[in-house]
């Protein structure tokens, strides 16, 4: 039941998780893929196949990093000055990781998790009922899969409706999966929207503005999204559709887990020959930047 | 008292209204590869087209008729529905499938000053609703089903204990006999049902089975004949009047899911769930409070219904007293039920407000869109359908959930069916350019940019919008849309309106790694930020 079963790879965690074990299972994706590992790194790596899928009753926070220039990977960033973004994002004009919450939302395993049998997911064929609510993370209907091809698009007129459009949807045991605009929600709210999925057995996904990045939380998971330069084939001057959009995704806090210093990230991005959600073999570097903020944000 | 009983022949019943044109009209009916005439009107029938004549002939008879495909689904619709109004007359009206209605009107015909009056009346009253119909009396309904058909207009009505004369001189038909039976009387030259009276009951009964005696005494009222009268359809309302004004809420709140809970009993009754109802508080002195309730699919149970009505009710303005409070469902569907296993059978009697059984996951979700709607708004609540368009921004139509009751995901299929593709593969869906090329957002409006490109066509080099401007890692395009011309015509050519010009989309990379899409318009040039992989 424990999200993080190897015990030999994490000792630690049995003692931390003790008897709520079962309140703090939020993926799926970590426990079922890894052999006996006995090092940090290794465990790290083993694992960047495999994307850890969220479980329902579950909600988890997505940000978005869109604060930092690619091209300048020595801005001035120390671990105890974590955030001087470049061009701030102001609260209004965020982006909400639409393609990421998508292939969550969608439920199919990733094409690289291949060692996961089939008959898993029994469910996978039908289409997944999932509400977007709010304008912000509205999808465009060509790019999502097959899958998600009947949303139910909600717009609630300000916060508090929204709160309760979220809360009602999770509480909802025919829902498959919520993707919210979760910008604006305090401690209380997704405390709110945690009980109301465990109740439910929904999955919630909150996209959040990276400059909410330390906001109180109850979720089950924080995550950061942080774009990546393409493959060295696209210059200014690229004419193929060689290349595609991808993303350093990373594990900000995680219930239940102890925060560990750049553990969890996995690189992904969209494939271009079926559109779907890959994760790449080798986590990838990241920017700079990005590295030594990550390094602060999670001590804390 | 002896019952007699009205018939009625429905003929011009596909038309709905009479042919005011002045065309005759058939009904045509295909039956193995073949186009049949299956009924005709007055005109057609004294051109001699008869029921059975191939289509083509009497196309070759008649002048422009009118033809209409018989529809047998449509035809019981309509006779229940003259059943229903027929109930006027009396409150037995029974169906008679295909095409008879037979009225008890024993004992109501003195309402109407006597059994001609009366006939007159149901004529009349068939004549205004555009019905051509054959009305005739007898003492049995089987012999006034016989008279409607076969009688001599002056003999449609007969009177009590001339059964038998009235009977004699019609064909054999009448008695409705079985094929085999009327076969075997026919060979023997037996054509009117006098001449089979005349054979002798003991021999009939021996050569032709006991069916055709009870056909005979039937007709003559001496055998019981099975009808199935219809339900009276009352209106799905209820409801309640107070002794004087109230202003108390509770009182208010209470009454009103009284009639929720009573009309929930009266849609569960005839296994329906209404998808549209009102209640209505009539207040002193003031016009009264309509609260309207649309849902996505038809529900009978009112715990759900209340939930959703709960807090419109409470913010009720109630002026100076509500005198009383009605329900009323005004669209109905049917309730597509599940069985419940045996301990909640004792409970699923629907008046109370428990739910009558665990509900489905499938119910949950429509519940959740029905409050949904209520409480935001129906135009808040939507769902996406495709559009045939090749517009990025005209592809996709968003439509209220209201107003799309079946564009929701199909429910769990059953456990025995094969699993179904996709519901929504619509054709154009293939021709659609693979997902990857398309956005996962797409900005409502599009937001405008500013762009600099070393060559007019080439790829962009720096790009400007929103609060942001910097370099572009990487350029991919530019794919050409172009508009659709047809929408709009301007008197100087085919060139589309402002905004519906074609574009230049390209896919590019900006400095913070963030894609977009970005466009340029074919007519003048404007750039502007479309979408964005995010």
């Amino acid at each position: 039941m424990n999200p993080y079963t190897d015990s030999t790879a994490r000792p630690d965690l049995e003692a931390l998780l003790g008897s709520t074990a079962a309140s703090f299972q939020a993926f799926e994706g970590l426990a079922a893929s890894h052999s006996n590992t006995t090092h940090a790194h290794t465990y790290r790596t083993s694992h960047a196949h495999t994307f850890p899928r969220p479980t329902p009753g579950s909600v988890h926070e997505w940000l978005l990093d869109t604060n930092h220039t690619l091209t300048s990977p020595t801005s001035p960033t120390t671990p105890t000055t974590p955030t001087t973004p470049t061009t701030p994002t102001t609260s209004n004009n965020w982006l909400a990781p639409i393609t990421m919450l998508a292939w969550l939302a969608a439920g199919t395993p990733s094409s690289t998790s291949s060692t996961r049998p089939s008959s898993a997911r029994p469910s996978s064929t039908r289409p997944r009922r999932v509400l977007w609510i709010g304008r912000r993370v509205w999808p465009y209907l060509p790019a999502l899969p097959r899958a998600l091809h009947a949303p139910i698009l909600v717009d609630p007129p300000d916060l508090r409706q929204r709160i309760w459009a979220i809360d009602a949807a999770l509480r909802c045991p025919g829902v498959d999966a919520v993707v919210a605009d979760a910008s604006g929600l305090d401690l209380t709210a997704t405390r709110r929207a945690q009980l109301a999925a465990a109740a439910g057995r929904t999955i919630g996904l909150l996209a959040r503005p990276i400059s909410e990045l330390r906001a109180l939380s109850a979720a089950c998971s924080r995550w950061r999204l942080t774009p990546t330069t393409s493959t060295s084939t696209c210059s200014p001057t690229t004419t193929t559709t060689d290349c595609a959009p991808g993303w350093h995704a990373e594990l900000l806090r995680c219930k239940g887990v102890r925060p560990t210093q750049g553990a969890h990230r996995w690189r992904v991005r969209i494939d271009h020959e079926t559109g779907d959600v890959r994760v790449a073999d080798d986590p990838g570097d990241r920017p700079v930047e990005a590295q030594g903020q990550a390094r602060g944000r999670t001590a804390g | 008292m002896t019952p007699a009983i009205d018939l009625l022949r429905l003929k011009d019943k596909h038309a709905g209204a009479p042919p005011a044109d002045g065309r005759p009209v058939i009904i045509a009916v295909t039956a193995s590869n073949r186009r049949l005439v299956h009924d005709r009107c007055r005109r057609a029938e004294r051109s001699g087209v008869q029921p059975g004549m191939p289509l083509a002939q009497a196309l070759a008879v008649l002048r422009a008729p009118r033809v209409v495909e018989r529809v047998p689904r449509r035809e019981r619709a309509l006779l229940r529905a003259l059943a229903q109004r027929m109930l006027r007359f009396s409150p037995v009206v029974a169906p008679e499938p295909p095409d008879a209605l037979l009225v008890d009107i024993a004992g109501c015909e003195h309402l109407f000053g006597g059994e001609a009056p009366m006939l007159a009346r149901v004529r009349a009253q068939l004549a205004r609703w555009g019905l051509t119909a054959r009305v005739s009396v007898a003492p049995s309904p089987a012999l006034a089903w016989a008279l409607a058909r076969f009688a001599h207009d002056a003999h449609l009505a007969c009177p009590n204990g001339q059964a038998a004369a009235a009977l004699a001189p019609l064909p054999l038909a009448a008695l409705r006999l079985e094929p085999k039976a009327h076969q075997a009387l026919a060979e023997l030259r037996v054509e009117r049902v006098e001449q089979l009276v005349a054979l002798g009951r003991t021999g009939v009964a021996r050569r032709f089975g006991l069916q055709v005696l009870l056909r005979l005494d039937q007709a003559l009222g001496l055998a019981h004949h099975w009808t199935e009268a219809i339900v009276p359809e009352r209106p799905l309302r209820c409801a309640v009047d107070f002794e004087g004004p109230t202003t108390r809420t509770e009182t208010v709140q209470a009454a009103a899911r009284a009639m929720l809970c009573d009309l929930c009993a009266q849609l569960l009754a005839r296994g329906l769930g209404a998808s549209e109802l009102t209640m209505s508080f009539a207040r002193c002195d003031l016009e009264p409070v309509e609260l309207g309730l649309t849902l996505t699919r038809p529900s009978a149970a009112p715990a759900h219904l209340w939930r959703l009505l709960r807090d419109r009710v409470a913010s009720l303005h109630m002026g100076f007293g509500v005198e009383g409070v009605r329900a009323r469902a005004f669209r109905t569907a049917p309730l597509r039920t599940r069985q419940g296993t045996l301990e909640q059978g004792d409970r699923a009697n629907g008046t109370t407000d428990e739910p009558t059984c665990e509900p489905t996951r499938n119910q949950r979700w429509h519940e959740l869109l029905d409050a949904l709607a209520t409480r935001l708004g129906p135009a808040r609540v939507c769902t996406l359908e495709r559009h045939d368009s090749h517009d990025p921004a005209r592809c996709v139509r968003r439509r209220s959930v209201l107003d799309a009751p079946d564009a929701h995901p199909a429910p769990h299929p059953a456990p025995h069916a094969t699993p179904h593709p996709a519901p929504h593969a619509t054709p154009h869906l293939a021709s659609c350019p693979a997902r990857q090329h398309r956005p996962s957002q797409l900005f409502e409006p599009a937001l405008p940019a500013q762009v600099i490109a070393a060559t007019p066509d080439g790829p962009i080099h720096v790009l400007r919008w929103r609060d942001h401007a910097g370099p572009v890692l990487t350029c991919v395009g530019p794919e050409r849309i172009e508009g659709e011309w047809w929408r709009v015509a301007t008197p100087h050519g085919l060139r589309a309106a402002d905004g519906q010009s074609g574009h230049d989309y390209f896919k590019i990379q900006d400095d913070r790694g963030v894609w977009l899409w970005v466009s340029r318009a074919l007519d003048d040039g404007r750039w502007s930020v479309r979408g964005a992989w995010a």
